[in-house]
């Protein structure tokens, strides 16, 4: 066993090489899906290594898997394909990927998946009855770059049926804090332009939808734990989900800091941080799951009565486990009982990919029980 | 980091979420700004019935806003755009840069720096919680609130 240069953690040694037979290659632990999840910041790495004893191998993403996530980078204007809507994705482009994950896989699934038209009719009808509702707090816990949480306020009126919500973000570095507020205030102008464009061109009568929802703030912490109580309306979270030996400890003061005088950083003290910074957006500890029910456990506690929640897991983390878990958990004093579905799946793409969206809110049955 | 974002926030120390003097948070040499926005009457009628309004009334004062009626406005009061507009420029323009956030329970003071609050705890305040946790869990699996009974 040997320490890795890269994670801290321990694993077997081996050769780096570079596999582009996905389905030939064998799981080595659990460092597959850390490959995955930093593959970009793994290969500028692997040319840095004085030391061959890290990982032991590298994947390289099918053409297939590239193109799609490509197309989805594209996406810059509502386009209709095979009669699906799709909505733009945020543009991401002022974003230094040093210290922050890069939209992923996994992000994309999260924006395909509140977009689509099942999960789009379920929020509309769960968040725009009849009569007015006030308007919803969102939550996204982890934002990194910030584009699930732009994503899903800039298009509110396509997905929640609404244009009033007000957001709030989380991610325990505050470079992602920064990013993540610019990416939002970017996403909503966005979609303004677009919405007057699409006003001034179009000869019916119907009022466009105008944007209106609002970033409320986005704030340092680790998860959601200065949030009220029963406040959150919509929670989100795309969590450290690789299964790692060990947790990086929670980012101090000092090491949110030192981004301000990185040019005074050595180079290996920059790779250091970078490493660091990154370790906190895929470690998950063990069976990846540590952050996770932390956060799983927090959400009876935030959520308000129409809260809904959305968590990605990968197959690693046991999904269907975690969904008959959450659906024994005790009811609350209101007579909620608490429901959980996997609403969104990226397939088995390649053999060897799969991650899912677990949805979590309350049912309550107040006409039946009189 | 707008106004109202405070309406939804409480002390992150895990033994103060039960303390009524934990929220509303209070701010300390709080440095506001203004970045004007269309005003949006259906957006801040769907807002007020969030809010907490003690808590929103407490702030107000204490950040020199003199202006909040003492209870939620609700009905005829609603149709008063003066007010509306007021309160759309304290909770939705007003933005605080600089400053700190104080807990009235156990005094803990969170940093605000180009508008984003630091509630990340020093690890002698945060760390009782996580290895309490992480104690129970390995110790006794079954314990686990998720188990299904």
């Amino acid at each position: 066993m040997m320490k890795c240069d890269y994670c801290r953690g321990s694993h077997q040694g081996g050769e780096p090489k570079v596999s582009t037979n996905l389905t030939s290659t064998p799981f080595l632990g659990g460092h597959d899906w850390f490959v995955h999840r930093s593959f970009n910041r793994y290969l500028q790495y692997s040319f840095q290594l004085t030391n061959p004893l890290s990982h032991p191998t590298i994947y390289q993403f099918p053409d297939s898997f590239q193109s799609t996530k490509k197309e989805r980078k594209q996406k810059t204007e509502i386009v209709t394909i095979k009669g699906t809507k799709m909505l733009p994705t945020p543009c991401t482009s002022h974003v230094s990927f040093d210290t922050i994950y890069e939209p992923s896989e996994d992000s994309y699934l999260f924006l395909d998946t509140l977009s689509s038209s099942s999960e789009s009719a379920w929020l509309t009808n769960h968040f725009s009855p009849s009569t007015s509702s006030p308007s919803p707090l969102l939550l996204e816990v982890g934002t990194g770059s910030g584009v699930v949480l732009a994503f899903l306020t800039a298009n509110s009126h396509h997905i929640l049926g609404r244009t009033d919500v007000l957001a709030l973000g989380t991610d325990v570095n505050r470079n992602a804090c920064l990013a993540t507020r610019q990416t939002v205030l970017k996403a909503i102008e966005e979609q303004q332009q677009q919405s007057q464009n699409t006003q001034s061109t179009s000869t019916d009568d119907s009022k466009p939808s105008q944007i209106k929802s609002l970033i409320s703030s986005t704030l340092t912490s680790d998860l959601a734990s200065p949030i009220r109580p029963h406040s959150i309306d919509i929670l989100l979270f795309n969590p450290p989900y690789v299964p790692t030996p060990e947790l990086p400890r929670l980012p101090s003061k000092e090491d949110n800091d030192a981004g301000d005088k990185e040019g005074g950083m050595s180079r290996s003290e920059k790779f250091e941080r970078e490493s660091y910074f990154l370790s906190l957006t895929y470690a998950g500890g063990k069976d990846g799951m540590e952050i996770t029910e932390r956060l799983l456990a927090d959400i009876p506690r935030v959520l308000s009565q129409r809260g809904v929640a959305y968590v990605l897991l990968c197959a690693q983390n046991r999904p269907r486990e975690v969904v008959e878990r959450i659906m024994g958990w005790d009811g609350d004093l209101e007579g909620g009982k608490w429901c959980a579905e996997l609403v969104g799946s990226s397939g088995v793409q390649a053999g060897w990919e799969k991650l899912v969206i677990v949805r979590v809110w309350r049912e309550f049955t107040s006409a039946s029980s009189s | 980091m707008k106004l109202i974002t405070v309406n939804f926030l409480t002390c992150a120390v895990k033994g103060c979420k039960t303390a009524a003097a934990s929220y509303p948070l209070h701010f300390r040499d709080a440095e506001l700004e203004l970045q004007e926005l269309e005003f949006q009457p259906e957006f801040i009628l769907n807002i007020i019935p969030r809010i907490d309004w003690e808590a929103l009334r407490v702030m107000a004062n204490e950040l020199g806003f003199p202006k909040i009626p003492d209870t939620k406005p609700e009905g005829d009061a609603l149709k008063d755009e003066q007010l509306l507009k007021e309160l759309h420029r304290l909770l939705l323009e007003t933005q605080v840069v600089e400053g700190r956030l104080c807990c009235g329970n156990c005094g803990h003071e969170y940093m605000i720096k180009e508008g984003i609050a630091n509630f990340l705890l020093p690890s002698h305040l945060g760390l009782i919680f996580l290895s309490v946790k992480l104690v129970l869990d390995f110790a006794d699996p079954a314990q686990s609130k998720y188990t299904k009974v």
